[in-house]
């Protein structure tokens, strides 16, 4: 009982201090020492403010750059996209150029030509149509009024093209310059080199001259551009000459061949 | 003390300058249901003053709530429907609700459920911190070793 009297007392005596604080706020007594206190307050609560915003705005620009970071994310998949769809354009439109040109450049009413799509090249050209566009080994490969090679081994979806420049090519071309003509065979070595051999001594040939097909392995026209003369091999003791023929396109760089209907 | 005071010194800066949710309150509330000491009865009204004072009030309303705070939880957990320590949690959430009722009608201020909510789920994590702290950092004077022959 003694206990709850006093906690009684205790409040009563607090609560009436406070009451009497409170009034005298109310009329304005406190002014002075409210006025010295709020000296000593106002500047911690201004710095507890201004840290506040400090660790605020540190956390906000933690999250602004996480959120950065996964916007980057973003950007970077949808620029991918973009940059694949920008290629897969420019490839198109690469193929179509080289279509027009090819239309510009061969007569397509005399030879019917399949458009095929270069899909890997080591010693051959491996093109993305087969035996199911009717492609059959020894069919000539070229592009405008180039020759590229012959179709080696077909699947039903792939075929390889033996370039002019293997080691396993024999063409008979002949070359062709303000002198005349010289006649030769046209064998690949190793590299985009040819060389063209069986030339005789007394017909002219000059380097920079372009070496034309001749036309007679039957299905491969006459006058397609094989390479072009880059040294000739004089060898006096010897019934021919000879000289070494690069090609003038490269293989590997073209976005589309074609292949001649041989049927 | 002199720690747990400059503890809620600042705790009253923080809670004037930063954000409304009145922690004071919620620690008289879990501490008179705790320590039973006429302490708590200083506290309240110190803190009442300084509060006051940080949040220019009229000095002294501020401590006549939070003694009749103190002064309520002692009531209520004389009862013994109270004897456990979950019951904090709904004499907790009424006193809150009558300190926000009360700042309603005296300082005029609007009555937030979302303060009341909020200082309610702060009553559980200040329990378990008080308790640890008057467990473990604060000495008894009526604390005896005795020792059994």
């Amino acid at each position: 009982m003694k206990a709850v009297v006093a906690d009684l007392r205790l409040v009563l005596t607090l609560i009436l201090i406070s009451l009497l604080l409170l009034g005298l706020d109310l009329i304005n007594l406190l002014y002075y020492p409210r006025l010295a206190l709020e000296t000593v307050t106002v500047p911690i609560q201004v710095g507890v403010y201004q840290s506040s915003k400090l660790v605020s705005r540190q956390l906000e620009s933690i999250f602004t750059a996480r959120f950065a970071a996964q916007e980057n994310r973003a950007l970077r998949s949808q620029l991918a996209e973009l940059i694949m769809e920008k290629s897969a354009l420019q490839r198109k439109t690469r193929e179509l150029q080289a279509m027009l040109d090819q239309q510009e450049s061969f007569d397509l009413q005399t030879f019917d030509l399949i458009p095929a799509r270069p899909i890997g090249s080591g010693r051959y050209l491996i093109i993305d149509k087969g035996s199911d566009y009717n492609l059959a080994p020894g069919q000539v490969v070229l592009f405008k009024d180039h020759y590229i090679g012959t179709t080696r081994f077909v699947s039903s979806k792939t075929s390889q093209v033996m370039l002019a420049s293997d080691p396993d090519s024999k063409v008979a071309v002949f070359s062709q310059n303000r002198s005349g003509r010289a006649r030769g065979i046209i064998q690949g070595q190793f590299g985009s080199e040819m060389l063209m051999d069986k030339i005789l001594h007394q017909e002219p040939v000059e380097v920079g001259d372009l070496v034309y097909s001749e036309g007679l392995e039957g299905k491969l026209p006459r006058g397609l551009v094989v390479g072009q003369v880059a040294e000739v091999y004089l060898k006096e003791n010897e019934i021919f000459k000879s000289a070494k023929v690069k090609a003038v396109l490269e293989s590997s760089n073209l976005d589309l061949v074609y292949i001649m209907d041989g049927r | 003390m002199i720690l747990l005071l400059m503890i809620l010194a600042l705790v009253a800066f923080f809670q004037a300058s930063i954000f409304s949710t009145d922690l004071l309150v919620v620690f008289l509330i879990v501490r008179s249901f705790l320590v039973r000491h006429n302490v708590n009865y200083y506290l309240a009204f110190g803190l009442g003053v300084l509060v006051s004072i940080l949040t220019s009030q009229p000095i002294g309303i501020m401590s006549i709530i939070y003694i009749l705070v103190v002064k309520i939880v002692y009531t209520l957990r004389s009862t013994a429907l109270s004897s456990y320590w979950f019951s904090l949690m709904p004499i907790g959430v009424g006193v809150l609700s009558l300190v926000s009722i009360a700042n309603r009608f005296i300082l005029n201020q609007p009555y937030l459920w979302t303060e009341v909510i909020i200082q309610s789920f702060l009553i559980i994590p200040m329990y378990i911190t008080l308790l640890f702290w008057e467990e473990r950092f604060i000495g008894r004077p009526t604390s005896r070793l005795q020792i059994k022959l």
